[in-house]
């Protein structure tokens, strides 16, 4: 934590060694998380780029990170992913069920073996921000329950429950006992 | 799934990041089998989902992520330098006037050949500035970018050569540097006592020149090391190939990562290499949480009022704030989402 606070305020400074510091620890971790909310690997690259843009236009501004870095970058890519997908839904919005039903596969074998990933992208899409947030976390970047809470400034039991419901949730979209009805 | 209680599936989550393995969770429950075994098939998929970053275009990121970080010091720096000349001019007067003055006296081709001590200078800064503001495109503001500083070196060959005095300032390769004197961009400039040095100038990489001419000479006021920003000795041609100036390097204002081929990474910039960022796993993470929250607890930590973290950019943002507000599809109240669910269950 003290590290973090001492890079912040070099970061602050812009201090390119620090900067670089800061790229080079988190970038992974922002591509995986933004890679698990979006299937095109061109637009995971763009958007991962566009949140450490957005951390050097905040370091002089009001809404500049003051604690810590990674939650400042997650909480950004969150936000960033949720923009680019409300700019695509206003080009093309094609709901899970019509994409099922044009694809005419089986949910049942699809649950059995494979998942494929466009599918599941696009059952994520149709969570909420906060599950899909919690789930990028949780199975993106792999933080353990404690650090996502910490990161949403949400309780343990909190982010559980956020969870389980995005699961259900995901299950009843994949199974088609939301969708086709 | 969906009859798998709540309580059930975290608990099963619980087991999962406690890694406890598929089949004994699947076996601990002989009436949900079925159901425990479709949701770990969905937490598998999920903990699938993610890829890694090329390295070139990790590379590619950091470069952009430092030129944009060096140009946002060098305008702080700018900002707080006491505005001299065309500076001034252009400071006073909006963009709108600039315009209004340029249409009336119809003085933009005239400015277009200003140089830096011309009355039209300002006006022609407001005009490229202004070309740049309205671009959308990353690779037209490349190529503007580009086109200006080449402009800016040329205006200061013009200025040598006539030996007329004038503020400038340019961006350009560090080729030569020396006790008394350093290259940029094939511009000899003259260090004093009152050289002002920001960083460590290197050869090969970029720097920003603040300084003056007189009686065909050029003097340093500041020189801005842009640290970290290697200019490529074979980098694409994207200015005007008409151009007979020295070749500037292109500061990304907009960094956009190009396609993560071999071939189209530019220079990597030689770094040490930092620890690596934890890449934890899903059987890698255990919270030790024994799941004894009640329900009562769960429902009061779910408020979505609770988030109010300083780090948080969404608490900071009003004007996001307003457009979540604005969009009626916007819900991110979990609870919410669950009503949602129900109205399309039904």
């Amino acid at each position: 934590m003290q590290d973090e606070l001492a890079l912040l305020g070099r970061a602050r400074a812009f201090d390119q060694e620090a900067l670089g510091q800061i790229h080079d620890l988190y970038y992974d971790a922002i591509f995986r998380y933004v890679s698990f909310r979006v299937g095109n690997a061109q637009t995971v690259e763009d958007l991962t780029s566009e949140v450490f843009t957005r951390f050097l236009s905040s370091l002089n501004e009001r809404n500049a990170p003051q604690n810590t870095i990674q939650g400042w970058l997650f909480g950004t890519a969150s936000r960033v992913v949720k923009e680019y997908y409300r700019r695509a839904s206003r080009a093309q919005l094609v709901p899970l069920s019509e994409t099922i039903a044009a694809k005419g596969i089986d949910i049942d074998d699809k649950l059995q073996a494979d998942l494929e990933k466009q599918l599941l992208h696009q059952a994520m899409a149709e969570l909420t921000d906060d599950q899909q947030h919690v789930l990028a976390m949780r199975f993106g970047y792999g933080m353990a329950i404690r650090d996502v809470a910490k990161n949403m400034n949400k309780s343990e039991a909190s982010i559980k429950m956020l969870q389980a419901r995005a699961i259900a949730s995901l299950g009843r979209k994949l199974s088609g006992m939301e969708v086709g009805q | 799934m969906s009859n798998l209680t709540e309580e059930l599936l975290v608990e099963i989550l619980d087991r999962v990041e406690r890694g406890d393995a598929p089949a004994d969770i699947v076996s601990g429950y002989p009436e949900e089998g079925a159901q425990i075994a479709a949701t770990l098939a969905i937490v598998d998929s999920l903990s699938q989902l993610a890829s890694r970053p090329y390295v070139s275009a990790k590379q590619a990121s950091r470069q952009a992520f430092l030129a944009q970080a060096a140009g946002t010091q060098a305008d702080l720096l700018l900002a707080k330098t006491p505005a001299v000349g065309w500076r001034r001019l252009f400071r006073t007067l909006s963009f709108a006037t600039m315009a209004l003055f340029l249409l009336l006296f119809g003085g933009a081709v005239v400015a277009r050949e200003a140089l830096p001590g011309d009355f039209l200078y300002g006006p022609k800064i407001a005009l490229e500035s202004a070309r740049m503001s309205l671009t959308e495109d990353s690779s037209a503001i490349l190529q503007l970018s580009g086109r200006y500083q080449a402009e800016r070196i040329a205006e200061v060959e013009t200025l040598l050569r006539l030996g007329r005095s004038a503020e400038v300032e340019f961006e350009g390769a560090v080729e030569e540097i020396s006790a008394d004197q350093i290259i940029v961009a094939g511009l000899t400039v003259l260090l004093d006592g009152e050289t002002r040095l920001e960083g460590r100038p290197q050869l090969g990489e970029l720097a920003r020149v603040m300084g003056y001419t007189e009686d065909g000479q050029l003097f340093g006021r500041i020189i801005i090391a842009l640290t970290g920003i290697v200019v490529p000795d074979d980098s694409e041609e994207i200015i005007n190939p008409s151009q007979t100036t020295p070749r500037p390097t292109q500061v990304s204002v907009r960094p956009r990562v190009e396609a993560a081929t071999p071939t189209s990474s530019p220079t990597p910039t030689p770094t040490s290499s930092p620890t690596p960022p934890p890449v934890p796993t899903v059987d890698d993470s255990s919270d030790g949480d024994d799941n004894s929250d009640g329900p009562d607890d769960l429902e009061d930590s779910e408020d979505p009022d609770d988030n109010d973290d300083p780090d948080d950019p969404d608490d900071n943002e009003d004007h996001d704030d307003t457009d979540d507000s604005e969009d009626p599809d916007d819900n991110d109240d979990p609870d919410d989402n669950e009503d949602h669910e129900d109205t399309e269950d039904d």
